[in-house]
């Protein structure tokens, strides 16, 4: 059932978990380390707004967007057509910074008004309703401090609420890490947290998807074996028996 | 070997069949099964755990058995002959049983677009063998978990064991999770 307030990601099981789907407005943070499925998340995601009439935007900090979309052709939920059309606009980080003319190696304040304010003006002029960054953590980089961190985040959420858009920001993590992001601050700030991880298990590695956070509904905290399918993300619920005898 | 009419019977009133089928008439036994299967305008998600697909895809063949409508989930290759056949899927391990179930219902998905007119019936072969790589806590859970996931589907699940090397644990297992037991 199309509920309004609810942002279906188009994954089935994690809409399920989410009670119908992210909620509007808000932002979410996708953490995890590296192979666990991140940017194949995002971008089913935006690719399943745009099924449902609502436009995306991707921001590519961490690979050109040309590799990305190969990589995405073997899916079948994949349409070029989409970002041809431009109703997914995709943006490499490099080339908004060199359009914007932000070369410093430490953004000052007014250097992140000016990326915010970029943003929000292509959120505005296109219509987009979902947005995926990815990634927040390479932006991140250049922010430096917590507090430029914390700022140029709750500018960023303030345009995403404001349009009654929905975006994802991925956030890196090294395999080992504790939290659910590289700065600490980014997990307070966001409106929620999914967190995508690699899990160990006598010798099999399983992908897997917790949700750890989401304002605005109840939803699932267990954990779940997550499977990338030619025909998107699909999840089962983790087995737990194993540790009986161990 | 197992019937026609007793497969039929037994499916006509329950989902979860576990089989107990003596290793002298096992291969028998589960071409009986796949050939109602198949008569029946079922799709076949065959989990093979015991015998590589290949072989089994050979034996359909030499048997005369039309294999478009049987999909292998095939847990016995652990990739080292990983094929481009479409009906075959690799899972790596017979550990990931998590895996398996999230094939199954890939599986689902995909044939409910080809050929929505047929329902699944998922063939476990073999229990004996999911055994030897799992302990009995997680392999109860994963039955137990493929069964609620599989219900709504509409698909019959046939949970195949070679009595000879059942154990009484396993066995007992077995039976709380189905719905009725078919002995050979």
């Amino acid at each position: 059932m199309y509920n309004p307030d609810r942002c279906k990601t188009g994954i089935g099981e994690l809409d399920s978990l989410l009670n119908g789907g992210i909620p509007r407005g808000n932002s979410v943070l996708i953490s995890g380390s590296c192979g666990t499925g991140k940017t194949t998340l995002s971008l089913e995601f935006l690719i399943h707004g745009v099924e449902n009439g609502e436009k995306g935007l991707y921001i590519s900090a961490t690979e050109i967007s040309s590799k990305v979309m190969k990589n995405m052709v073997p899916f079948q939920f994949f349409r070029e057509e989409y970002f041809d059309s431009g109703k997914i606009k995709i943006m490499d980080i490099p080339n908004i910074y060199s359009k914007l003319n932000l070369k410093k190696l430490e953004f000052e304040q007014e250097d992140i008004d000016r990326l915010v304010n970029y943003i929000g003006e292509i959120v505005k002029n296109d219509g987009i309703k979902r947005i995926a960054v990815d990634s927040l953590t390479s932006i991140c980089y250049r922010l430096r401090t917590e507090e430029k961190i914390r700022d140029f985040i709750i500018k960023f959420e303030e345009i995403v609420s404001k349009m009654g858009g929905t975006a994802l920001m991925i956030s890196e993590l090294l395999p080992n890490a504790k939290g659910y992001s590289q700065y600490g601050v980014e997990e307070a700030v966001a409106d929620g947290i999914i967190l995508l991880g690699n899990l160990k298990r006598r010798g099999d590695l399983l992908r897997t998807l917790q949700i750890i956070k989401m304002r605005g509904t109840s939803h699932s905290r267990a954990e779940y074996v997550m499977d990338i399918t030619p025909l998107g993300i699909m999840l089962s619920p983790l087995l737990k028996g194993w540790t009986v005898n161990q | 070997m197992i019937q026609t009419s007793e497969i039929k019977r037994v499916f006509d009133e329950n989902d979860v069949v576990l089989i107990k089928s003596s290793i002298n008439v096992y291969t028998k036994s589960i071409l009986e099964l796949v050939n109602f299967g198949l008569e029946n305008d079922k799709v076949i998600f065959y989990i093979s755990a015991t015998v590589p697909s290949t072989v089994f895809k050979t034996i359909f063949e030499s048997t005369g058995i039309a294999h478009d409508n049987i999909y292998f989930i095939d847990c016995t290759t652990y990739s080292f002959d990983i094929t481009q056949d479409p009906n075959i899927i690799v899972v790596e391990s017979p550990t990931m049983l998590e895996t398996i179930i999230i094939k199954i219902m890939y599986l689902h998905k995909i044939s409910k677009q080809k050929m929505p007119d047929k329902s699944p019936m998922i063939i476990v072969d073999s229990a004996n063998s999911l055994s030897i790589h799992n302990d009995l806590g997680i392999l109860s859970e994963f039955f137990h978990v493929l069964i609620t996931m599989v219900r709504p589907t509409g698909a019959k699940l046939a949970i195949l064991t070679i009595m000879e090397q059942l154990t009484e644990d396993l066995s007992h297992t077995l039976e709380l999770i189905s719905d009725t037991v078919l002995t050979e």
